[in-house]
């Protein structure tokens, strides 16, 4: 099914995607709220075959990150072209922020561009600028449908002053090798140790097959970001994350790296609760937490344990002038 | 919690009977303002004609029936169309009642039997068709009053084409001809509802008691707070150590009071591995 918000039936990346999918029958509605997340809906039973929503953002288009998130001496903002994941990961933050699984793609991507230049030249002379994709949505998994990338490595690359992060798992790097590499521009990929990706990131591509995709921009020139985030725990922990980091740099070079990151487990307490109704046979929900502040973490020692632990490891691979541990907090 | 079950929700008497057939429903005997029947594999209620009837009747079998939510709903019913065949069956992808301009977009998750189309609930019958639509008059008030008592990816309408252009309902739909039409289509009701009944046992699967759940409540008092911690720990000791025994319920002594429990179940689930997964090249059965 394709819902599509009558307004943009005609905005011509709706012609675009709608030209992806042929024999999906196309369902106008008002706005895209009429479908996604209205009452009585289980995010888990439609996350058996979500639907893909295209609608148009009115407002909003860039949110400021949380104080003690980004770079050093940046602002640093944050926006969605998309709401939803066609990944299942299930400590994201959003298996619990929706009651809905489908996928909401905001098509006017020039609205976004346009908030986003007034915001860059408005900023000329002050503080720097971080804009940051890929945390109500993958940057680029569905990249072939969506041409995000695309579209904002270019717009991106006549404003060197700004910096953009696509924070991903995905594979779907043909935009960007399409392009050369804007310096502004850093792709950054998550990863879990191999074993644990497998259980709790369901559809998301193996960790091998993401340090492939690293490898072939790494050739062409990208900055790539590492975010070791979040942190999960088991009785196994260190010696899988001494594994990951053995596999990951083998195959990425340091000098392409642009930054890396930790960061611990970390949900909002409702979206715990959430997560933990929807799934409770989850082996990651099975371990100890504590809740403080309205966040759900690893108990505090076990928390500090890990971090100290797998970043020790980490800095015996990266030098410290490009380790970040502030780009690993959630940003809203 | 008892295994989820259909409800059918229908106009006309000619619309239950094949469905009271297939699916071995019997009549409710006491006497009840709608005909309802009831079997193993559910309930089926005879609406009337109109939205408000179908909201009413909705209701209704929601109470007679228990009151449970989680069930699959489906109104079942015969509509008219400008463009489609009669005998031509849909699923509703958008119910619109046409008096307010309310509209719901049912969501479809499993594999369907038929096309979808979208449907326009009117107030009375029409022979006019002036959109490409199902004409209806039950979706409307059926859609949201059952999403009350369901998730809404487990309630839906199946309707049948008995009218166009061609054949008018004032000509052509006689009782025998609408119980012939559902009739026809009894086998894709049969595989649309039995779909929706695996989601519903889904759906269901995470409120489930946990094992051990019901017998310690039923010998140790808890508060209702408590009874959540203890759901929560027996949820978490299933997952850890699936399988092992309760030690506590084979020596009961070993607690006072509901607190003593979760205390009982905490230590012992500290003493558990945390295991996420097996590592590379470990056979499973060192695990624990």
């Amino acid at each position: 099914m394709l819902y599509v918000e009558e307004e943009i039936l005609s905005h011509p990346r709706t012609l675009q995607i709608r030209g992806r999918f042929p024999d999906d029958e196309v369902i106008p509605c008002a706005r895209y709220g009429e479908v996604f997340n209205r009452r009585a809906q289980s995010f888990r039973l439609q996350k058996r075959r979500p639907s893909l929503i295209l609608a148009r953002k009115h407002r909003n288009f860039l949110q400021e990150t949380p104080a003690g998130f980004g770079f050093p001496g940046t602002r640093s903002l944050a926006f969605s072209h998309m709401l939803n994941c066609i990944y299942d990961c299930r400590y994201c933050f959003l298996q619990g922020m929706y009651r809905s699984a489908n996928y909401v793609v905001f098509v006017n991507f020039e609205d976004f561009q346009w908030e986003i230049e007034s915001q860059i030249r408005g900023a000329r002379g002050g503080v720097p600028l971080c804009f940051f994709s890929g945390y109500d949505c993958d940057s680029l998994a569905l990249e072939p449908v969506t041409r995000f990338a695309a579209t904002f490595v270019p717009f991106f690359a006549r404003f060197p002053e700004a910096l953009l992060e696509l924070r991903t798992k995905s594979t779907q790097i043909k935009s960007l090798l399409d392009v050369d590499a804007p310096p502004n521009v850093v792709v950054a990929w998550s990863f879990t140790p191999e074993e644990v990706a497998e259980a709790v990131e369901h559809l998301t591509p193996a960790v091998d097959r993401r340090l492939r995709a690293m490898s072939r921009l790494a050739e062409r020139g990208w900055r790539l970001g590492l975010r070791f985030d979040p942190l999960i725990y088991d009785e196994s922990y260190r010696e899988r994350y001494r594994n990951l980091f053995q596999q990951v740099f083998s195959t990425v070079p340091i000098s392409s790296l642009h930054s890396v990151s930790v960061g611990p487990f970390r949900l909002a307490d409702g979206a715990f609760r959430t997560v933990v109704r929807l799934y409770p046979e989850e082996p990651l929900f099975a371990a100890p937490v504590a809740e403080e502040e309205g966040r759900v973490t690893y108990p505090p020692d076990r928390e500090q344990e890990m971090v100290e632990s797998v970043t020790a490891d980490l800095l015996t691979y990266v030098p410290r002038e490009i380790f970040f541990p502030s780009l690993s907090l959630p940003p809203a | 919690m008892p295994d989820p079950s259909l409800r059918f929700v229908v106009a006309l008497q000619a619309e239950a009977r094949p469905l009271v057939e297939r699916f071995g429903l019997e009549p409710v005997a006491e006497s009840h303002p709608f005909h309802v029947y009831r079997g193993d594999r559910g309930w089926a209620i005879v609406a009337g004609l109109g939205k408000a009837a179908a909201a009413a009747a909705t209701a209704y079998l929601h109470l007679l029936s228990g009151g449970e939510t989680g069930q699959v709903w489906l109104n079942v019913g015969i509509g008219g169309h400008g463009l489609r065949a009669v005998g031509d069956a849909f699923i509703g992808h958008k119910v619109q009642d046409a008096a307010s301009g309310l509209c719901w977009y049912p969501p479809l998750v499993v594999d369907l039997p038929c096309p979808t189309a979208p449907l326009l609930t009117a107030e009375r019958t029409e022979e006019e068709y002036a959109l490409p639509w199902v004409h209806e008059m039950a979706a409307a008030g059926f859609y949201p009053t059952a999403c009350r008592f369901s998730t809404s990816e487990l309630v839906q309408c199946f309707k049948v084409i008995s009218d166009n252009p061609e054949a008018t309902l004032t000509r052509a739909t006689s009782a025998s001809l609408v119980e012939r039409l559902i009739r026809e289509n009894l086998n894709r009701i049969e595989s649309f509802g039995t779909a929706l009944l695996g989601l519903a046992r889904e759906a269901a699967a995470p409120a489930a008691d946990p094992p051990g759940y019901r017998e310690i409540v039923s010998r140790w008092p808890f508060t209702v707070a408590e009874q959540r911690r203890l759901r929560r720990l027996l949820q978490r000791l299933a997952v850890l150590a699936p399988g092992s025994p309760l030690p506590l319920l084979a020596s009961p002594a070993a607690a006072g009071w509901g607190r003593d429990v979760l205390s009982l179940l905490e230590t012992r689930l500290a003493e558990i591995p945390i295991v996420i997964a097996r590592l590379v090249g470990t056979p499973s059965d060192a695990l624990r």
